[in-house]
């Protein structure tokens, strides 16, 4: 399969990843198939042990060594793809940060604490070959600048100097350091408060239009995702339940895991009627979310889970998904007021 | 004071609490600051008050100073009309055993060396509840089924690392509910959990509280769980930099925000909508950072940020007052009241 799209970034097809456990091997992610394109910001929503983070590591080759990941992730540089899983260590180091950066969850306590914020712009500067002292300051003030810090302040402080959210920035500024085509934020406003949180999400968009790049943004929090995404992949348990269009999987969800996502949102102004209960752990069978399901029959047990178009580009790997078709979910109107003048 | 007077006065208030801390700034020199800054509320019996506010804005200060945790620096805890802190040493054994705290983190809030029923049984045998063995079990598997552990047996014999993120703060409610206190604290309860978990956990706190007729204090920094959790019926503080702001019916400060920094966070949150959430404006604050709590301006502590702050914000402190159906600290308001500023800042 030969795609050649010059819009898309990122090509992930049947990506599997699982550990050797001294309990065998286990599965973390199952036949996971996306498409990041250009410009895009691309959603990834799952609660804890969903194989999200997982799927950024495989697409950065952090995985550590005992991980045994199958199936294939193509990066698209310029149109050429390159085969991320058969890199070089060489390649890689080229591959990443150039091509791809990744904004660790915690961030915050991601920076060395006895060093500047400048001499991590040096650091990561040398190690990828530029070793011109007044270029590495200028696009270090260049980048703090575009996430709006003051580099006279911040340059010469240490991470205990700054806030959360500056800490946040600051890590945001170096991974856009060499100009990557595609970012990866790994709940970048999770701890943060909700002003703080408010900015590093704008900032997102405008960094991605600013450099038009693309971002795949990973969150258990479904509010950042309707925010901030153009296209959301959700994932329970390691395996993909859906895949569309930001609009199509809010007002049209084509899984029951995702409707359920939905309800347990607690909202200002929503009066939560059916109350999804989630009491039964995952099937470790077929559906993962077949324990909980209201639409479960046997069939899903045995259920081949991956997605499949089941409305123009929506997918589903919920077999039941076309049950779900046209039941469509009201706007909300919330009915709260803020930003006004009092 | 007579026995009606006491069943009629709140579960539990508070007049002009106020617990000061000290931060190091440098090898020698300290700053003091007030995490806990002159608040007065009152909790009804069976009535929730949800307490929100950002990281560090006092809220689990507050909390722990309502239920004897920590002694205030000055001001009054009333626990049904009585000084906590003049009560008689059974008095206060009593009072301690009537208000109960569930933590936020159910990983480390639970002994990993006890099984789920040891854990439980330590506080009956702590308060000398139950006079023999079988009561005692009784009672803990009576309230694991009650949070929702069936079968009790199963779950009495588990060591906490068997059991998952929501079982476990169900554990923690089961203790607190246990000792079949009157007021409980819980702070950011579900925080930790994953989303599909939380509304099930919120549901069987709220289904004890109507059984047992309890008052509670919920500390989140979650709007929507706040609204969730308060239903029609509840009442909402919010808090900043150690000061309730603004104080009223949930229902109404979160649909119709009457001060600024409420204002502020309403708008910033975003919504689990994507036209909702992308149609909000954000209300612009002079400075969207969050504040250093020793460093509060002298007058409004929020007149730093406040796109609508004058003169007089700067010179004196707004008091909570009446306005409308609600309370609000902000002069924006004609009937609000203020102290002038003393030299102090």
């Amino acid at each position: 399969m030969i795609v050649n799209d010059q819009s898309t970034v990122l090509s992930v097809r049947d990506l599997e990843v699982s550990f050797a456990t001294s309990l065998g091997l286990v599965n973390a992610v199952r036949r996971v198939s996306f498409d990041v394109k250009r410009k895009q910001i691309f959603g990834l929503i799952g609660e804890s042990g969903s194989g999200k983070t997982t799927t950024a590591l495989a697409i950065t080759r952090l995985l550590p060594a005992y991980a045994v990941v199958k199936g294939a992730v193509t990066f698209y540089e310029q149109g050429t793809p390159i085969e991320v899983l058969k890199l070089s260590e060489k390649q890689l180091r080229d591959y990443r940060w150039r091509h791809v950066s990744l904004v660790f969850q915690g961030a915050m306590n991601s920076l060395n604490p006895v060093l500047t914020v400048r001499e991590h712009f040096k650091d990561t500067a040398r190690a990828h070959g530029i070793n011109d002292g007044k270029k590495i300051e200028a696009l270090a003030r260049e980048l703090l600048t575009s996430v709006r810090l003051n580099p006279d302040r911040v340059l010469n402080a240490y991470q205990h100097q700054l806030s959360g959210g500056m800490k946040q920035r600051v890590m945001i500024a170096l991974a856009l350091m060499l100009r990557p085509e595609l970012l990866i934020l790994d709940e970048p406003t999770t701890a943060l408060d909700a002003l703080t949180q408010r900015q590093i999400l704008d900032l997102v968009k405008e960094l991605r239009d600013k450099y038009e790049m693309s971002v795949i943004l990973i969150t258990h929090d479904l509010s950042v995702i309707a925010d901030t995404a153009d296209e959301v992949l959700v994932l329970y348990s390691g395996t993909p339940m859906e895949m569309g269009d930001i609009n199509e999987i809010f007002y049209e969800p084509l899984s029951p895991y995702t409707q359920m996502l939905i309800d347990s949102f607690p909202m200002i102004g929503r009066v939560v009627k059916e109350r999804p209960q989630m009491l039964k752990t995952a099937s470790s069978v077929g559906c993962p979310f077949a324990t909980n399901c209201p639409l479960a029959t046997q069939a899903c047990f045995g259920a081949d889970m991956y997605l499949k178009p089941i409305k123009g580009s929506h997918m589903s790997s919920c077999i039941h998904a076309d049950q779900l078709v046209g039941k469509i979910r009201a706007y909300q109107e919330g009915g709260r007021s803020g930003g006004d003048q009092a | 004071m007579t026995e009606e007077r006491l069943r009629e006065s709140p579960t539990v208030s508070s007049e002009h609490l106020t617990v000061t801390f000290e931060a190091k700034k440098g090898l020698f020199s300290r700053v003091y600051f007030n995490a806990v800054d002159d608040v007065s509320i009152a909790i009804e019996r069976g009535s929730t008050l949800a307490l929100v506010g950002e990281s560090g804005s006092g809220k689990t200060t507050l909390g722990k100073t309502l239920i004897g945790l920590r002694k205030p620096t000055s001001g009054r805890v009333y626990f049904h009309g009585k000084d906590v802190w003049s009560m008689r040493k059974e008095e206060f054994m009593e009072f301690r055993m009537k208000s109960q705290i569930i933590h936020q983190d159910p990983y480390s809030s639970l002994n990993p060396y006890k099984s789920v029923y040891d854990v439980l049984a330590l506080p009956l045998r702590a308060h000398r509840l139950a006079g023999s063995k079988e009561e005692e079990r009784e009672a803990i598997y009576k309230m694991l089924e009650e949070v929702g552990l069936i079968p009790a047996e199963f779950y009495a014999d588990k060591y906490p690392f068997e059991l998952s993120g929501g079982q476990r703060q169900r554990v923690s409610i089961a203790r607190a509910m246990l000792l079949q206190p009157e007021l409980v604290v819980a702070d950011e309860p579900i925080t930790m959990l994953d989303a599909s978990l939380r509304l099930g956990i919120l549901d069987t706190m709220m289904a004890l509280q109507r059984k047992m007729d309890l008052s509670m204090l919920f500390i989140t920094h979650d709007l929507g769980m706040a609204y969730y959790i308060t239903g029609r019926t509840g009442k909402i503080a919010v808090m900043y930099l150690g000061s309730i702001v603004e104080f009223g019916p949930s229902e109404k400060v979160l649909k119709n925000p009457m001060h600024p920094y409420t204002k502020a966070l309403l708008s910033a949150i975003p919504e689990p909508d994507p036209k909702l959430s992308r149609s909000k404006q954000l209300m612009k604050l002079t400075r969207m950072d969050p504040p250093d709590p020793s460093r509060a301006p002298a007058g409004c502590k929020f007149s730093d940020r406040c796109p609508f702050a004058f003169d007089r914000c700067r010179k004196e402190r707004p008091k909570l007052s009446n306005a409308g159906d609600e309370e609000v600290a902000c002069f924006l308001y004609p009937d609000v009241q203020g102290t002038p500023v003393s030299g102090e800042s």
